[in-house]
């Protein structure tokens, strides 16, 4: 049986705007938990703070939880060269799959073998309301402004910096 | 997948990690039990002393779920194809989002893939479906037509 793990109150997530979002990540998550072989789910901020999860088996959820932060970096230096707005990878036996939804990252982690175009169809499908609500959009960017702020010194160390300046990204 | 067509198949655990919790009923558990990557399906229900065809749901069950896979060397069982409905619904929306030419467009995407009507092979739905999603230029369209085809897929 699936679990999802909403986002408690804060000082960035309250009132309706916590309750929009914890609708909005529900509503996603059961239509993810449809799809045979995921294996769990989480909605980032654009600083890689989880703000719900799926997780749809018994197990440990902490390696999840910073899984959000490193995709967030991904997505942001992929950004920076094309219009990156999907990853696919392949993480020890797991698919990761990581994807753009403003100012929110989804990142999938299922069985190598899930069927991934019925995956791509759902995320089509079951994020796009998460995408186009302004009002959630807006709270999110106001919880966390940028991706670019998980590429700051305070996460990446010197010689991760430069070669994301080497190839081409201006970071403050 | 008929219960006949599992007859011959032989599986054995599966070394893969569960995707969620499963549920066993006290007769899946007996077939699990007997499932030693040497027995095929009617072999197993012979020595329980049970029907084949409710052997076969058990195994066909515990299949799906991931728990058992097929043994090494065992014949493989059938895939699931989709029925000719099916495609008319598709045709149906598919012409909703790009006109006329759809039926067209549907053959075309099924010749693509290497595959026919007949016997088109379930679990590769999804994967015309998508295809079929890239012709449709104006996003609403191509969303609604997700929309509707996830639902049906999962009817299936």
């Amino acid at each position: 049986m699936a679990t999802i793990v909403a986002q408690d109150a804060n000082l960035a997530w309250s009132g309706v705007r916590l309750v929009l979002l914890n609708q909005q990540c529900r509503q996603l998550f059961q239509e993810l938990a449809q799809v045979r072989g995921v294996q769990g789910a989480s909605v980032c901020d654009n600083h890689g703070n989880s703000l719900g999860m799926l997780l749809t088996g018994a197990g440990d959820r902490r390696p999840f939880e910073q899984m959000g932060l490193a995709l967030c970096q991904c997505l942001v230096a992929l950004q920076g060269r094309s219009a990156v707005k999907e990853l696919e990878l392949h993480y020890e036996r797991r698919l990761v799959v990581a994807r753009d939804l403003g100012h929110a990252l989804l990142v999938v982690w299922g069985n190598v073998d899930v069927n991934l175009p019925l995956l791509r169809m759902t995320l089509n499908v079951a994020a796009s309301p998460l995408e186009a609500d302004a009002e959630l959009q807006r709270g999110l960017k106001h919880a966390a402004l940028s991706r670019m702020h998980t590429l700051g010194p305070e996460y990446l160390d010197a010689s991760a910096r430069g070669l994301l300046q080497k190839a081409g990204l201006r970071l403050s | 997948m008929g219960s006949v067509n599992l007859s011959r198949v032989v599986f054995k655990l599966s070394s893969r990690e569960l995707s969620s919790d499963v549920t066993l009923t006290p007769q899946a558990w007996r077939v699990l039990a007997q499932c030693d990557g040497t027995r095929s399906v009617a072999e197993i229900a012979r020595a329980l002393g049970t029907e084949e065809p409710t052997v076969a749901q058990a195994a066909d069950t515990l299949y799906r779920c991931g728990i058992l896979q097929v043994a090494a060397g065992s014949v493989a069982p059938p895939r699931a194809t989709v029925s000719g409905t099916f495609f008319d619904q598709v045709a149906s929306e598919l012409a909703r989002a790009v006109g006329p030419l759809a039926a067209l467009t549907l053959e075309d995407e099924i010749a693509a893939l290497g595959e026919a009507r007949e016997g088109f092979p379930r679990d590769r739905i999804a994967e015309l479906v998508e295809r079929l999603g890239h012709t449709i230029r104006d996003e609403a369209r191509r969303l609604r037509f997700q929309q509707v085809m996830l639902e049906a897929i999962r009817k299936l």
